[in-house]
């Protein structure tokens, strides 16, 4: 479990080169893509994380309360209750929740609570673009300043 | 029930970057996991690793590793297939025999293959990585190569082909560098759009198949420097026909000289180059232009190529070998590595012509392979040294090598045993001729002037490498880039199924558009051997060595 739980994954879009490192990195621990690199236009493609919400919709869709809100704030699911029935991926307003099951369970991002260190893309991200910052470390740095691109030739957005 | 955990640490050897990997190998009571851990205290990664590199675990666990030798796509057992090789290689006087490596094999095995051959008198011996980076190992002399330390404190770079795709992990310095100051520039220059044009201050989109023309140009507006590199002379042939070189890239001349200005009065920079499948008519041109562009332009200039592969070179090249099996001249071919003959269908027909064909391999491809095939285990878990990017690295066994396999010094025990073990010299780099090379790249360009037109209904079929779709394992390499103008001029939607022929071969794709590839261009993955077959290969004039030109193909609507 990591130190402290009210931290989240945050992408820096002027690093994000679409390696999709991030995903072979969940893929590797957990055999299928928990974060989702989405292709969201043709000209936008981002890495999808989930966002662990305050009131989540995935867990209020989840007819047999599987997804649950723990103590910490952070969204788990009992995957060996979860019957999948795709309804959190429905309901996931944020489309981070992969829509191919694994193992006929849904997959959801639990923040690699078995790593100390925090999250494995975080930590394999190739150019440093994934950061595991707490929403008031992220409003110090210059991702959470600024609303555009440094770079000038920007094309994912 | 037992848990042991050990933790083995070791350098990546899937490309030449060389990041550091540490893998977890848990062992409960006999039944191992293998977890990749990410280690921040690294000095070349910081624990980042690329999709291959992520990769590690599945490729040590694949369930289509070669377990047992094979006779002609049948299984034979190792005592057989060793007795049949050997009796059948007194066959051959030395003359016929050819040996062959790769860069799956560390230094201590190519000594021992050297030494191998050595002991059969023959002089063939050559390496079978055929990639085109391979051409960096033809170097300039007065080249400076960059180490890590220089990317860092890099003011300016210039980019030529996609190194994002190729070693996704250089991202980091390079773009720390690029935003550390306001006033820091970086330039690149492809054929493809790739992900990288949207991090340069300038993308310059050539023509496909010009870069080494942009390249030529950009030396000659280098100014002083250059003339005493170069000569006087050899800078005004090239400034006298500077207009007709940047109209062949279809470029705008405004850019180019703003890129050239900024080039020369911003220091230290780095030229980057990466050199991808059937990017060029002539890949040796592009891999020494870069890096004659290092050395001519003024203030502190480096150069790094992607991948180095850092292979012995050797008197013959693989297009003379195959010339000589085709007039039945060599008979025997023995390979040592990993990917050949399976990356380069296209060699087949060749191989096919002879006598005794001998290759190790690690995975069971799907292709038909002529006579012996032997196991053997993969780079991820052998011990040794490799070349790396930046250094000499050790390689530590991620795990045991496969069952059922043989480790390459065991093959050349059993074939020839009692082999001395006397370390031959292992020359890396070719230096080329100044004097040569501009007056091959002036005639290059005179001649890409007279033929660089296609015909109305013919396509150019780019290949694009990347890190995610390593052997096909994770992306199944279906998807093809059309320009949004072709595809309206063929009328392709979005999503179809459209079927690309290249002579006579042909595949299906799904067609993807974006203006990501120049008009009257596709480009189309090559992690698969699948997606290679297409592109046909050729014998470079120059260097003999076997290369994959720009390659045209007609798309059709399915």
């Amino acid at each position: 479990m990591n130190d402290n739980p009210t931290r989240r994954i945050f992408l820096d879009l002027d690093y994000c080169i679409g390696c999709r490192s991030c995903e072979a990195a969940c893929r590797s621990a957990f055999n299928e893509a928990r974060i989702r690199y989405g292709n969201i236009s043709a000209t936008v493609d981002l890495p999808l994380a989930c966002r662990h919400c305050e009131e989540p919709l995935c867990a209020a869709a989840c007819p047999f309360e599987v997804l649950k809100v723990t103590e910490q704030g952070l969204v788990l699911q009992a995957s060996f209750h979860c019957v999948g029935c795709k309804s959190c991926i429905l309901a996931c307003p944020f489309g981070v929740l992969d829509k191919n099951l694994f193992n006929h369970v849904s997959q959801k991002c639990n923040l690699c609570t078995d790593r100390a260190e925090g999250p494995r893309c975080v930590a394999s991200c190739a150019s440093g673009a994934l950061k595991f910052l707490t929403e008031e470390e992220i409003k110090k740095t210059i991702i959470g300043q600024r609303f555009v691109s440094r770079s000038p030739f920007w094309r994912r957005l | 029930m037992s848990i042991e955990s050990k933790l083995i640490k070791t350098t990546c050897p899937l490309c030449q970057y060389g990041c550091e990997l540490s893998i977890n190998e848990i062992n409960r009571g006999g039944f191992i996991i293998r977890k990749i851990e990410y280690d921040h205290n690294t000095l070349v990664n910081q624990g980042r690793l690329c999709a291959r590199g992520n990769l590690a675990t599945r490729i040590l666990e694949d369930n289509k590793r070669l377990t047992y030798p094979l006779l002609n796509n049948n299984p034979i057992s190792w005592n057989d297939a060793i007795t049949q090789i050997s009796t059948s290689l007194n066959k051959f006087s030395a003359d016929e025999i050819a040996i062959t490596y790769d860069i799956n094999n560390t230094l201590e095995e190519l000594s021992l293959i050297f030494n191998f051959t050595q002991q059969l008198k023959t002089e063939t011996v050559l390496r079978s990585y055929l990639e085109p980076e391979a051409f960096f190992n033809y170097t300039i002399d007065k080249v400076k190569y960059a180490e890590l330390k220089d990317i860092s404190s890099a003011k300016v770079f210039l980019i030529i082909g996609d190194i994002f795709s190729k070693s996704p992990v250089i991202a980091k310095p390079i773009l720390d560098a690029k935003y550390a100051d306001r006033n820091h520039r970086l330039y690149y220059i492809d054929s493809v759009k790739s992900k990288l044009a949207g991090f340069a201050n300038k993308f310059i989109q050539v023509k496909p198949g010009t870069e080494p023309i942009l390249l030529l140009a950009l030396i000659g507006m280098m100014g002083k420097t250059a003339k005493e590199v170069l000569g006087d002379k050899n800078v005004s042939t090239i400034k006298k026909i500077l207009p007709q070189l940047i109209a062949i890239c279809g470029v705008n001349i405004n850019d180019i000289e703003e890129i050239a200005h900024t080039f020369t009065t911003l220091s230290p920079g780095i030229v980057l180059a990466s050199l991808d499948w059937a990017k060029t008519d002539d890949p040796f041109l592009f891999a020494t232009l870069a890096q004659l562009l290092s050395i001519v332009s003024p203030g502190n200039k480096k150069f790094c190529g992607l991948s180095l592969t850092s292979l012995p070179l050797s008197k013959t090249s693989m297009g003379e070998v195959i010339e000589k099996i085709d007039q039945g001249k060599i008979k025997a071919l023995i390979n040592f590595g990993e990917i050949f003959p399976f990356y380069y269908p296209n060699i087949f027909d060749s191989l096919n012509k002879l006598k005794l064909f001998v290759t190790t391999t690690t995975y069971k491809y799907p292709l038909a392979i002529p006579n012996y095939t032997l196991p053997v285990p993969s780079l991820l878990e052998k011990s040794g040294t490799i070349y790396s990017l930046w250094d000499k690295s050790t390689l530590k066994p991620l795990a045991q090598p496969i069952s059922g396999s043989k480790s390459i010094a065991e093959i050349i025990d059993l074939l020839k045993p009692n082999i001395p073990q006397s370390r031959p010299r292992l020359t890396i780099k070719t230096s080329v001729n100044l004097e040569n090379l501009i007056n091959k790249s002036i005639s290059y360009a005179e001649h890409q002037m007279v033929s660089s037109k296609i015909s109305e209904d013919e396509l150019i079929v780019l290949g694009e490498e990347s890190a995610f779709g390593y052997r096909g394992i994770l992306d199944n390499d279906t998807k093809i880039k059309i320009n949004p103008l072709t595809a309206q001029r063929l009328q392709i939607k979005l999503g179809n199924k459209v079927k690309l022929t290249v002579d006579n071969k042909s595949k299906e794709f799904i067609a993807d558009i974006t203006d990501d590839v120049p008009l009257n261009t596709v480009s189309i993955p090559v992690n698969t051997a699948d997606n290679r077959a297409l592109f046909p290969i050729k014998i470079d004039n120059f260097t003999k060595e076997i290369i994959i030109p720009l390659t045209k193909g007609k798309l059709t609507n399915l």
